[in-house]
């Protein structure tokens, strides 16, 4: 059935009662008797977008590649770029993450961290925003476009069109002034974006009470979404807006477990903190959707003399293992972390080959990590295959293994017990994703996975 | 031609008032009713035929003080924030609103963050002095890295003569254009071509993004065009010698050039000397014919013609129509084959056909493109009379916070339009903007009281407060159930009690507030 904000606020409560200060009703007893039936086990996953196309080759270093680490002028690939043997921090014997990953390698050594190498699609995409069109709507080169995002599919299909504003923190943005396209076309629901979460509330400078309610009047005047689509999208964000307001202001007094700076100041590290805020004051958040960028490292990837602490690269990297450590050790500290499941991905990787400029130009297949209490860690997807034919073939590029959206459906159908096929579709379900499925171990299957979703398509 | 044919229905204050808000940041009542009389064509030419230099706004700058207050760094801004708040005063009060909405254009299409120009400054290019130095400059470089305000000075700068340049130069030819913006020193670093040079494996930025966001769009060019073409940017670069007294100045290094046989689109060409592969790239860039796949009209026109005729319709029109739409291709070929002189691809003329289009003024689009964060902060200042009591502060960070962080669009590809600039943040922000300018500093006792003729019966007047900001801001008629609340609230005020001028002033103030947060104040 389908619950608006309309018909929740005709039931009973008044807006003023909801909205404002004087609100007499806890906002918890609103919340829970509001709260959605579907994706009931309690399992949240956090989206961390490397924007800009990380170098996933620099990220994941395959440490006994002589290929990786040549500097012979007429066949070196990374003359000038490559990690220096013995600097990377080794994790199986054959990979080694990146020296400014020492948090994530402790991470990896308790079994928390996988890593998946190669994931890609067919006929890469070498545009930053082609490609990310592709990851964030679940769809690859070849098919016929969808406009909605795999994440709004997703959620459509297992909250059966529920409208977001009686829970308006299902899903969300943190850090970002965005929704992300991912999120995007729900039938239903418009997910809040939360950039600057001290500042996010409505406010009137004179007579607060009556104007904060007239708003929220003149947003619930009855729009035809056939007619007026533009009025009634407005109008429902601002009842997202609204309804959301009350619960960030008391997600962002939950007090601090870890010491002031250990997050980061960039997106990534406040809309992690607001993450962990909003976890921890017991909202009932599923999808989080946080975002860093920059790696679009073109020139000045690594600095001259000092490749390992100068340059963007290395600093990128030094963020988002400060920010992913501080999450994880918040969710250890209050007993969240086998709730939680982070997922990292990018447009693309880059090109092997480094370019004049001390960086490297868009690539393809990528490395990604996948972080949380429920991990089977390890190093999933196989090597990276650096061979010159290989290469050629694939103009400069590391070809692709693993496709995307099977890494995606392991994590709707063994994180959140959902069903893949409905999400991206039964034809390429079966043709693409499931014959690699067995090699993507990076969950144990899920305890309490909803039978009924199981047994329908297997 | 159907879609780009000349208007000839009715022309009315509906008509009129359309044209306000899409072509400029929207007409007062009063200059509707001139345009409503003078017809359309007084009305179109009027906004298109601007003087490049607007040469009353630049006097009024120049009156300023050359001081640490907002008006001294909206006359000198040196960073980032201060560039913002200098453009928004511009749009404020600028006689040529036009000019500025086509350079919000450009400024979205030629992206270049402030945040990527000024870390290349620290990071590889030789640096002198902020160019306040008349004497030849120090190069440094090597010694001491330059501290953050010399470096957010120096962008600043760069950023400021690139956006001189679209303000001064996008009514005239693309060609031009892509020249002038390919050899821009922000440009320079912030694609990095500056760095691509010839040697190892030339460097693709410029060379993809140009192609995909600045002139023909994706799918018009293979993987093996940018490559070639980034070898024939090779050496457009900056002077990093030390020689200039600006050492951010645009040269071509012929030394640092692939010397070798490029070949575009299937054709090859080798041309030496002073940047002639450059000048022959943009050309084939400018006539290369789009991919068929689009339709038979699109399949005869250069992909640069309807790529860029699908942005302008995009941002005056409304943002989702396809580029399959034929009004695009009509709109693609009156820009490639009409010729001022010996050039096509003419901004100014292309404009005009567009806002006297039968499309433009078909009645399914008006009130059904979201507002960007400029329209709805520039059209309240601009409608209602109110000056930013702080540009460079106040106003710079509201509108940043509202989603339009001017001089640094998220990414190299603009902002999203459409109901992307929609979102539960932003709307919080515009809100808020909304109440800021409705307190006492901004909408003053005096206007506020200045605003309906003074009698104690008209303070009560709750239809005439109501109408007024109706007029001013919405334009088209209130929604009944929106007018209704309208009314509710101002009785809710008169029965609070107090003096009568105390509640009519409190009524005003709250009515601009809410007006500012109807759904169809987003809209325009």
């Amino acid at each position: 059935m389908k619950i608006n904000r309309r018909k929740f606020l005709q039931a009973g409560l008044s807006g003023m009662t909801y909205f404002t200060t004087m609100a007499t009703t806890p906002n918890w007893i609103i919340r829970s008797a509001n709260a959605l039936d579907c994706l009931t086990n309690n399992k949240i996953l956090v989206i961390v977008q490397l924007a800009g196309g990380n170098d996933g080759l620099n990220t994941v270093i395959p440490r006994n590649d002589p290929r990786y680490y040549d500097i012979d002028p007429t066949t070196a690939l990374r003359p000038n770029l490559h990690i220096p043997s013995g600097s990377e921090i080794n994790m199986d014997g054959i990979n080694g993450l990146h020296p400014r990953l020492p948090d994530l390698a402790e991470w990896y050594q308790k079994g928390m961290l996988a890593v998946c190498q190669n994931v890609g699609y067919v006929n890469p995409n070498l545009s930053h925003f082609t490609s990310t069109d592709f990851w964030e709507l679940g769809y690859v080169p070849g098919e016929v476009r969808g406009k909605d995002g795999w994440i709004a599919r997703f959620y459509d299909n297992e909250c059966n069109g529920a409208g977001g504003e009686a829970d308006p923190l299902f899903m969300l943005a943190s850090g970002i002034s965005a929704i992300p396209d991912s999120m995007e076309g729900s039938g239903s629901y418009v997910p809040p974006a939360i950039r600057d979460p001290e500042h996010y509330a409505l406010a009137a400078s004179q007579d607060e009470e009556l104007r904060l309610q007239a708003i929220v009047d003149l947003n619930a005047v009855p729009a035809d979404p056939l007619v007026d689509a533009e009025i009634d999208f407005l109008q429902r964000s601002v009842g997202v807006a609204e309804a959301s307001a009350q619960d960030i202001a008391i997600a962002v007094s939950e007090p601090d477990l870890l010491p002031p700076g250990s997050y980061s100041d960039d997106k990534l590290g406040s809309g992690l903190k607001l993450a962990s805020q909003i976890i921890r004051s017991g909202f009932n958040t599923r999808i989080f959707y946080v975002s860093q960028g920059g790696y679009d490292t073109h020139a000045n990837q690594v600095g001259v003399g000092d490749p390992l602490n100068t340059g963007d690269h290395p600093e990128l990297l030094a963020t988002l293992n400060q920010d992913l450590n501080a999450f994880m050790t918040d969710m250890q500290l209050s007993g969240n972390l086998d709730r939680v499941l982070i997922l990292t991905f990018s447009e693309f990787g880059r090109r092997v080959g480094e370019n004049s400029s001390s960086g490297t130009d868009h690539g393809a297949a990528n490395s990604l990590f996948v972080m949380g209490g429920q991990v089977q860690g390890g190093v999933y997807g196989g090597q990276p295959d650096l061979s010159p034919d290989i290469l050629l073939a694939n103009r400069g590029n590391l070809k692709h293994e693993v496709d995307f959206r099977s890494v995606y459906t392991r994590v709707i159908e063994n994180w959140f017990g959902g069903n893949g096929s409905e999400v991206f579709g039964q034809t390429t379900y079966s043709q693409v994703i499931q014959p690699e499925l067995a090699d993507l171990n990076f969950l144990q299957q899920s305890s309490n996975i909803r039978l009924d979703k199981w047994t329908q398509y297997r | 031609m159907i879609f780009m044919k000349s208007y000839t229905g009715n022309w009315s204050i509906d008509h009129a008032s359309h044209l306000g808000r899409r072509a400029g940041f929207g007409s007062t009542p009063d200059q509707i009713i001139v345009m409503t009389e003078d017809g359309m064509d007084s009305g179109v030419d009027k906004l298109v035929d601007y003087d490049p230099v607007d040469d009353s706004y630049e006097l009024l700058v120049s009156s300023f003080p050359d001081d640490e207050t907002d008006r001294g760094k909206i006359k000198n801004p040196y960073n980032e924030r201060l560039l913002r708040g200098s453009w928004i005063h511009r749009m404020r009060h600028t006689g040529q609103p036009l000019q500025e909405q086509l350079t919000l254009f450009l400024h979205d299409t030629f992206v270049s963050e402030f945040t990527k120009v000024r870390n290349g400054i620290f990071a590889r290019v030789n640096f002198g002095n902020d160019g306040s130095n008349p004497e030849r400059q120090q190069c440094t470089s090597g010694t001491t890295p330059p501290d953050n305000q010399l470096r957010n000075k120096i962008a600043s700068r760069l950023l400021r003569e690139q956006h001189d340049l679209l303000r001064t130069e996008g009514h005239g030819f693309y060609r031009t254009l892509l020249l002038r913006i390919t050899r821009d020193p922000a440009m320079l670093i912030y694609l990095d071509n500056r760095l691509n040079l010839y040697g190892r494996s030339a460097q693709e930025n410029y060379a993809r993004e140009i192609m995909e966001l600045f002139s023909m769009g994706v799918g018009n060019y293979t993987e093996e065009d940018v490559r070639e073409v980034a070898r024939a940017f090779t050496g457009e670069t900056l002077d990093v010698s030390c020689q200039r007294d600006w050492p951010y100045t645009h040269v071509y290094q012929e030394m640092l050039h692939d010397p070798d046989e490029k070949i575009v689109f299937g054709n090859s060409f080798n041309l030496s000397g002073n940047g002639e592969d450059t000048n022959h790239v943009i050309n084939l860039i400018l006539d290369n014919v789009s991919r068929a796949d689009i339709s038979p009209a699109h399949s005869v026109l250069p992909a640069t013609s309807i790529y860029i005729s699908w942005k302008l319709i995009n941002w005056f029109i409304h943002e989702e129509i396809p580029i399959d739409h034929d009004g695009v291709a009509e709109l693609a070929a009156f820009m490639y084959n009409t010729r001022i002189g010996n050039d096509n691809y003419n901004l100014r003329e292309s404009l005009r056909t567009l806002l006297k289009s039968e499309m433009f003024y078909d009645p399914a689009y008006r009130y059904r493109m979201y507002k960007h964060p400029a329209d709805f902060m520039i059209m309240a200042q601009r409608l209602l009379g109110i000056e930013e009591t702080s540009y460079t502060w106040g106003a710079s960070e509201s509108l940043k916070l509202m989603g339009m962080r001017l001089f640094q669009p998220p990414n190299v590809a603009g902002w999203n339009h459409g109901n992307a600039w929609i979102n539960s943040s932003n709307l919080i922000f515009r809100f808020n903007y909304a109440d800021r300018l409705s307190k006492s500093n901004l909408m003053t006792n005096a206007m506020v009281d200045a605003l309906i003729p003074v009698s104690v019966s008209n303070e009560q007047d709750h239809s005439g407060i109501i109408e007024y900001f109706r007029a001013c801001l919405i334009q088209a008629a209130l929604r009944p159930g929106d007018e209704a609340i309208l009314h509710q609230f101002l009785m809710n005020i008169e029965n609070m009690g107090g003096g009568v001028r105390n509640r009519y002033r409190r009524k005003v103030r709250g009515t601009l507030h809410l007006m500012m947060t109807l759904p169809q104040y987003q809209l325009k």
